[in-house]
């Protein structure tokens, strides 16, 4: 898709796609042809080098058989959740807790029958600044969810929309999530990126996010993609007056995964913490780049941002905040925080404060460094071996981010997960 | 009182980098018994018992080191831990995101293992852990709290003394756990030594101060200076240093 010609070629497959609203794919699509796949040479993809899969012209993943193993795994991810569940973007029928108060569709179902729900959705997000790959999944609108809560509405069943994956020869999937949550409303929502096998491809997502006045989003995308993946997320939030997001990424699979995290406060008196985990080691290269924009006065954002590197592995964080003339007192904290398990892993990390209001308090900090060895030794003194002294302080690490995931049963089902691969990540340097 | 040695030291010699800081110690601790080692600030009290805990940025260049009749110096720490050797720190270590309870069950369980025992019961360990607490006269939301994030240098004391009550070592090395303690903590650090203080145990103390002494009477006294044993004595010598201080001992070093 770098050239004309490919150009061509996604012309044409989006324009097989059912039509969306508002000419949404063929301005999309000028959008990005103008705008092509980011390069090093922008400052904010400086680190993050997608040649590869510009490269690869990669067509749209196909429909994948489904069989019995992979319908447990779908539905062990919802658990006793409400949720909806794809493979390679097509959604599955897989039986879940009914979301009660909320209106869950899929974007498939919205296009055909409606289409008002994704137009009013992307209008509202309009507002904020996203790359040329969130163009290109809107060109490819098709799969993902539509979210609609109503006005003064607790949605208590957390909602799960599980992403799995696995393909016979590499392709793209572009997966768009649409939240809209009403007045005084309230809803968590889970995002699940699986890899099914080992296979290449390439998941390209973007959510928008809504909150009315006193909304509260949890938002938790936990990506687990295939080795071989190459992941690009978009998660975009516009917060009205008092709202409150909470939003959480949790980073351990896929060779290249790149997280936008946005978040723009058109009305005063919201709050929104960011929070992250990711876990890489071998040659992955993780990337998070968040942009917090205070467009409005008595707004508070805190951001926490925690990375165990090992391997040749690379990490960057960007944590971008915004304060406008009218962002007065605006309160931005910002923190990253960096473990190393090997010397060859490197990380990038940055803040980026840009401040016009006088009456602010922002601040920023960013650590990187190697396990304590005085509480390794002070472990070790207490009969718990070296291993396991490394693991237990690692996980303690990690932990101060997956103990912030406030849904039952999700939280233990990550500890797992994280556990699993900070047993594999240990592991693996010991054995160098 | 028999006369089994738990600790048999001969001639250790330590250094930190290229700096010898032990330069010969000759000393045998029995069964039953309680040591107090003193001696200025500087004069390898903390190297001493941290070669013995088997801290690795210690090298020893020569001597050794017997532990129930075993090489100790050939022991990993985890090891050391295990067979029954505790350091009590002089500097207890912050630990965020692990907590008290979790820290505890896990060394308790790293020993039992070792000693061919299965992993204590959850509602078991609850129990010692509260028995213990109070013993310690810690307050129970101690247990759920990061080991000794934010406690105060009396509280992480008392903390390291629990971890000695719950893991009930066979030698108890305590560094300083005396100073800048109330005489509340004091009494309370004695008591955990005191009930150590049996056929089958043996305590070394380091200490700064004549005052824990007060509440522990030891059965030897020695006096470290500049990497090795200059006096040793009985509980006599304790107050004699109480009175005069370190000053001879300073002269003769230096002399
Ligand atoms: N890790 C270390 N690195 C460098 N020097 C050390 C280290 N540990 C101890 N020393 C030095 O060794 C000497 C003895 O220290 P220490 O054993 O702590 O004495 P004490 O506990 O008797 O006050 C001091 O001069 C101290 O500076
Ligand atoms: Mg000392």
């Amino acid at each position: 898709m770098s050239s004309q010609m490919d150009h061509q070629a996604a012309q044409q497959a989006s324009a097989a796609l059912p039509p969306a609203p508002d000419n949404l794919r063929e301005q999309a699509l000028q959008e990005f042809a103008s705008a092509g796949f980011p390069t090093t040479s922008l400052e904010d993809w400086k680190y993050t080098n997608l040649r590869e899969i510009a490269d690869a012209n990669l067509p749209l993943a196909e429909d994948a058989a489904i069989d019995g193993a992979t319908r447990e795994r779908l539905a062990e991810a919802i658990g006793d959740g409400a949720g909806l569940a794809f493979v390679n973007g097509h959604s599955v029928e897989i039986a879940a807790k009914s979301a009660d108060g909320a209106r869950l569709a899929t974007v498939a179902h919205c296009l055909e029958h409606e289409p008002e729900r994704i137009a009013a959705a992307l209008r509202a997000t309009g507002v904020i600044e996203r790359s040329s790959l969130v163009a290109l999944n809107s060109a490819f609108l098709g799969a993902g969810a539509v979210i609609d809560v109503p006005d003064d509405t607790v949605v208590e069943t957390p909602i799960h929309l599980v992403y799995a994956a696995r393909v016979s020869a590499a392709a793209a999937s572009h997966v768009r999530n649409l939240i809209t949550v009403g007045r005084n409303s309230r809803v968590t929502v889970v995002e699940h990126y699986l890899g099914l096998d080992d296979s290449r491809y390439w998941t390209n997502t973007a959510t928008d996010a809504v909150l009315g006045d006193g909304a509260r989003l949890s938002h938790c995308k936990i990506q687990c993609e295939s080795g071989q993946a190459h992941h690009t997320a978009d998660i975009s939030v516009v917060q009205g007056a008092d709202s409150q997001l909470h939003s959480l990424s949790i980073a351990l699979g896929s060779r290249l995964c790149r997280n936008d995290i946005r978040s723009f406060f058109s009305a005063p008196g919201g709050h929104c913490s960011l929070d992250g985990l990711y876990m890489v080691d071998g040659q992955q290269h993780v990337d998070h780049h968040t942009s917090v924009d205070h467009a409005a006065p008595h707004c508070s954002s805190t951001e926490l941002y925690k990375g165990i590197l090992g391997g040749s592995a690379t990490g960057v964080f960007n944590g971008k905040v915004l304060v406008r003339n009218q962002g007065q007192q605006t309160d931005a904290h910002q923190l990253n925080k960096n473990l190393l398990l090997s010397d060859a892993a490197t990380i990038n990390t940055k803040p980026q404060l840009e401040i016009f209001a006088d009456d602010v308090k922002c601040s920023h900090g960013a650590t990187t460094g190697r396990l304590d060895e005085d509480a390794i030794f002070f472990l070790r003194a207490r009969a718990i071996d070296e291993p396991a002294a490394r693991r237990l302080l690692t996980r303690a690490f990690a932990n101060e981010i997956v103990g912030r995931i406030d849904v039952a049963g999700l939280r233990e089902r990550v500890e797992e997960t994280v556990d699993a691969r900070l047993a594999a990540m240990i592991g693996s340097e010991e054995n160098k | 009182m028999t006369n089994t040695p738990i600790l048999e030291i001969e001639d250790l010699h330590a250094k930190v980098g290229d700096t010898p800081i032990l330069r010969g110690i000759d000393l045998t601790i029995n069964a039953g018994e309680v040591h107090a080692i003193m001696g200025p600030n500087g004069s390898g009290k903390s190297t001493l018992a941290n070669v013995l805990a088997g801290r690795e940025d210690y090298t020893v260049t020569g001597g050794s080191v017997r532990y129930r009749g075993k090489d100790l110096l050939d022991l990993s720490p985890e090891e050391r831990a295990r067979e029954g050797v505790f350091l009590a720190f002089q500097y207890p270590v912050e630990i965020p995101g692990v907590s008290n309870s979790y820290f505890l069950r896990t060394a308790l369980n790293a020993v039992r293992e070792h000693r061919g025992e299965d992993p204590i019961d959850a509602m078991d360990f609850l129990k010692l852990l509260k028995e213990k607490m109070k013993f310690v006269e810690m307050d129970p939301k101690f247990q759920n709290r990061a080991v000794n994030e934010g406690f105060s240098g009396g509280e992480k004391k008392r903390n390291e003394i629990l971890q000695m009550a719950i893991l009930e070592p066979t030698l108890a090395i305590l560094d300083e756990t005396d100073s800048g303690l109330d005489i509340d903590a004091l009494r309370i650090v004695a008591e955990g030594v005191n009930a150590l203080r049996t056929e089958d145990h043996a305590v070394l103390c380091v200490t700064h101060y004549q005052r824990l002494l007060n509440y522990l009477v030891p059965d030897h006294v020695h006096v470290l200076v500049d990497g090795r044993i200059a006096r040793s004595g009985d509980k006599g010598l304790a107050l004699e240093l109480e009175e005069k201080g370190y000053a001879e001992f300073d002269r003769a070093a230096s002399a």
